[in-house]
């Protein structure tokens, strides 16, 4: 897997490499990827409480259901 | 603390001596040359016999005492408001424990989950979800991308646009390069959705002991599903214990805690019972993943000399409410050009979301750019192989091409005459590539005991691969032992911890911190062995079922005999996958050569053989490696000729949601296949092994597409290639 960008994403977000961990403890996500499927964990759908998509490009702090890793 | 070895890497013909860092407590890296004792010989699967009788126990097998089912009720709408859920009716049915509903105000696709209830006998459970009354208001819905692209759309996610932002490539100028090119070729190329049919259905059995939640689950991901329970039930993960004994399948739609698990949770702390809940097949197809579609719009263009100086692709794919729909990898990755761009485009519809599928994107990618290549190749007047090789830039495909070729006989099959009465036959080859080296975390155990025997203890699990067979080989060769003597305890998350099995990194992630352990307890035992044969530890070596002074073959103790002297009930080592290693290559190629028979009457198309070549580092046993690619090019065959979603535009609906109606390639298909792998030396970690899962499957439909093109003078683009399409490719031949 390609290093993945650094940019914060929603705890409750899910594709299959942030199951994996950069080697600094993170969840490795690779945002610029086009075949990266995600979901919510909280709707385990790929659609955020909020009944928007649920993907790295839209799931920031700017959401009104975001979490962090707290 | 670190020190530096010289290992010689590389693969035949192509091999140098290669410095790298290794941590102290790292076995040297397996170089070129290495004798092995256990590694790389054909053995059977450790746990073959327990398949074989059904004592392998799958979590569909699971039976707990007063243990309760679920059933899910699903939308029967493609998109719809939910009024309301009313439980009532069902709550009141003899033998029902426990019904819940999701709570989601709007479904979107035909098949997702409304409502739960969990039962004394699945028979009860399923009356009980059809007397759930659910208030329906339903909404307008899109099923195609077509339709999805107007401006008069239906919206699958409320104001939001059917169509994602592109995600846009390119180096060089394409359009300039195709301007200037001596010939070129355009064409779109189409694939269906494929749906996953893993041979064990999704499900899980879930089992409250006050806060501590124990859940027996179908996942390639115990870790992933523990840490997702966690977090949805608010516990610490050493309140979660997930199990997985054995593994039906999954092929990258099994990762987390999907709805079925969940729901299975929730039903059994409402319910304060254990809960089975395993999906139905119709359920597997509706809703637990899916390859998406691809539309490919390909422009290729060459010079005189036959090298490609521009690719572009503008591709659109679909999973339905999810994204991932891209194709691009091959056409960035396979063929060396200067000038490359690529444009993907996730189309929403109310159908089924996607999930990971083995090798996401690349066999509708691999499709499309193959073809294309065989279509300007003809153009070109080049031989179809001919043309690969000019354009290829991996030195080990190279040689994959050379063996392949060879065995599958690519010259004469080229001449020979190839149509009797009304089949005609065809040859097409393919290029393949993936990147399965692996990842550190995984953390392992080897166990020996006083009786002598070992075990290896690790939280992996086994997709259906045999990861036992290779994770006891590893361990077998370092210890000197056969096999037969190391038991591979796995799937649990009492083990210490190990990645998913997804990505085809299970064998590159966790063979090397079995080593590792491995060989720390043999240092372990060498200590114990040492006064026993009045030599220093590191004058011993482990071989045959002996430890021994080496060059000195006499002065030897039995392995068992060496255990009864631990002084305690055993001895334990760990160890641990460390950050890869620069080594030889990242990457690994593959060809796979096909030769098909085409009725040009009826338009059926009969795979005849294939001929798979492929490099996976080390191969540690060729058995599971073989099974790797006859599982690969079969899944391969269905994508090329049967396999295909089909939704009811009218209603919103799939309308073969079943192993009847949704073929898949069976024993009739199954031709005579033949694998051949190059060895590579490649460094990147202690064994070198890495992954087959997916590059296996990559080249298949591809090859078997450039094959029906080379037999019926006419390419069929869009896959699958069933009897239609391909007598009216004959007619436009």
């Amino acid at each position: 897997m390609a290093q993945g960008i650094e940019h914060v994403f929603c705890a409750m977000l899910r594709t299959k490499t942030a199951y994996w961990r950069t080697p600094e403890g993170r969840r490795w996500f690779e945002p610029e990827s086009s075949t990266a499927c995600y979901t919510c964990l909280l709707t385990q759908r790929p659609i955020g409480p909020d009944g928007l998509p649920a993907n790295a490009q839209t799931c920031g702090p700017d959401r009104g259901c975001f979490k962090t890793d707290d | 603390m670190a020190r530096t070895v010289t290992v010689r890497l590389g693969f035949t013909g192509d091999t140098s001596d290669v410095k790298l860092v290794i941590p102290d407590e790292e076995p040297t890296p397996w170089q070129w040359g290495d004798k092995f004792s256990v590694v790389g010989r054909a053995t059977p699967r450790v746990d073959g016999p327990l398949k074989a009788t059904g004592s392998a126990r799958y979590t569909y097998d699971i039976d707990l005492p007063a243990m309760l089912y679920g059933a899910i009720l699903r939308s029967p709408y493609p998109h719809a408001r939910v009024r309301a859920v009313d439980l009532s009716r069902a709550r009141a049915l003899p033998g029902v424990r426990a019904a819940i509903e999701r709570g989601e105000p709007i479904v979107r696709f035909a098949g997702q989950e409304v409502a739960a209830v969990a039962a004394v006998s699945p028979a009860i459970a399923n009356d009980a979800v059809a007397l759930i009354k659910v208030d329906y208001e339903p909404l307008p819905f899109v099923t195609s991308m077509e339709e999805a692209q107007k401006p008069s759309a239906p919206r699958v996610f409320s104001d939001r646009s059917n169509v994602a932002a592109p995600s846009v490539t390119e180096t060089g100028n394409v359009a300039s390069a195709l301007a200037q090119a001596a010939a070129t070729h355009e064409a779109i190329y189409t694939t269906a959705v494929q749906t996953h049919v893993s041979l064990e259905t999704h499900g899980a059995v879930a089992r409250w002991e006050g806060d501590e939640l124990t859940v027996w689950c179908s996942t390639q991901g115990i870790f992933t599903v523990r840490d997702d329970l966690a977090v949805l039930f608010n516990l610490p993960p050493d309140k979660v214990r997930v199990i997985t004994a054995y593994l039906g399948g999954g092929f990258g739609s099994k990762f987390g805690a999907g709805p079925e698990v969940v729901i299975a949770a929730q039903l059994a702390r409402a319910a304060g019972a254990p809960v089975k809940l395993m999906l139905p097949r119709s359920a597997e197809h509706l809703a637990t993943g899916n390859r998406p579609s691809s539309l490919q719009h390909v422009k290729l263009g060459a010079d005189r000399d036959g090298k490609l100086v521009a690719i572009e692709l503008v591709e659109q794919g679909s999973g339905g409410i999810g994204g991932g729909a891209g194709s691009a990898g091959p056409f960035r990755t396979l063929y060396r050009c200067a000038n490359v761009r690529t444009e993907e485009r996730d189309i929403y519809v109310n159908a089924g979301p996607s999930s990971p599928m083995r090798a996401p994107g690349w066999p509708q990618g691999c499709f499309a750019l193959e073809l294309a290549m065989d279509e300007l190749a003809r153009k070109l007047k080049l031989d179809r192989l001919e043309f690969r090789r000019r354009n290829n830039g991996n030195p080990v495909r190279a040689r994959e091409f050379d063996v392949g070729a060879k065995a599958f006989n690519w010259e004469e099959k080229s001449r020979a005459p190839r149509t009797a009465g009304t089949r005609r036959r065809g040859i097409g080859v393919a290029a393949a590539a993936w990147h399965a080296i692996g990842s550190a975390g995984p953390q392992a155990q080897a166990i020996a005991f006083r009786d002598g025997r070992v075990a290896i203890r690790i939280g992996t699990q086994d997709i259906g691969t045999g990861t036992r067979n290779i994770l006891a080989m590893v361990a077998a060769e370092e210890l000197g032992l056969s096999p037969s003597r190391v038991a591979a305890e796995i799937g649990d998350t009492r083990y210490l911890f190990s990645v998913p099995s997804g990505g085809s990194s299970t064998a590159p992630s966790n063979t090397p911190a079995v080593r590792q352990a491995a060989a720390h307890l043999r240092e372990k035992l060498f200590l114990i062995a040492a006064p026993m044969l009045g030599a220093e530890p590191g004058d011993l070596e482990a071989r045959d079922g002996m430890i021994r002074v080496r060059f000195e073959p006499a002065r030897a103790a039995s392995f068992v005999d060496v255990c009864r002297r631990i002084p305690a009930d055993s001895l334990a080592a760990q160890g641990e996958h460390v950050p890869n290693y620069a080594g030889f290559r990242h990457d690994q190629a593959g060809c796979q050569f096909v030769e098909v028979e085409v009725d040009v009457e009826t338009g059926i198309v009969a795979v005849l053989n294939v001929t798979a070549v492929h490099d996976a580092g080390r191969i540690v046993d060729p058995l599971t490696a073989r099974s790797q690619v006859n599982g690969g090019v079969l899944m391969g065959i269905g994508y090329a000729l049967f396999e295909e979603r089909r939704l009811d535009p009218a209603i919103g609906v799939m309308v073969n949601p079943t192993m009847d109606d949704y073929k898949l390639a069976g024993p009739l298909d199954t031709p005579e296949i033949n694998a051949l792998f190059i060895e590579v030396a490649n460094g990147v970690t202690n064994t070198g092994v890495l992954g087959l899962g997916e590059v296996v499957h990559v080249a298949t439909a591809a090859a078997i597409a450039c094959a029906v093109y080379d037999a019926i003078g006419a390419p069929v683009r869009s896959l699958p290639m069933t009897p239609d399409k391909v007598l009216a490719a004959i007619g436009r031949a």
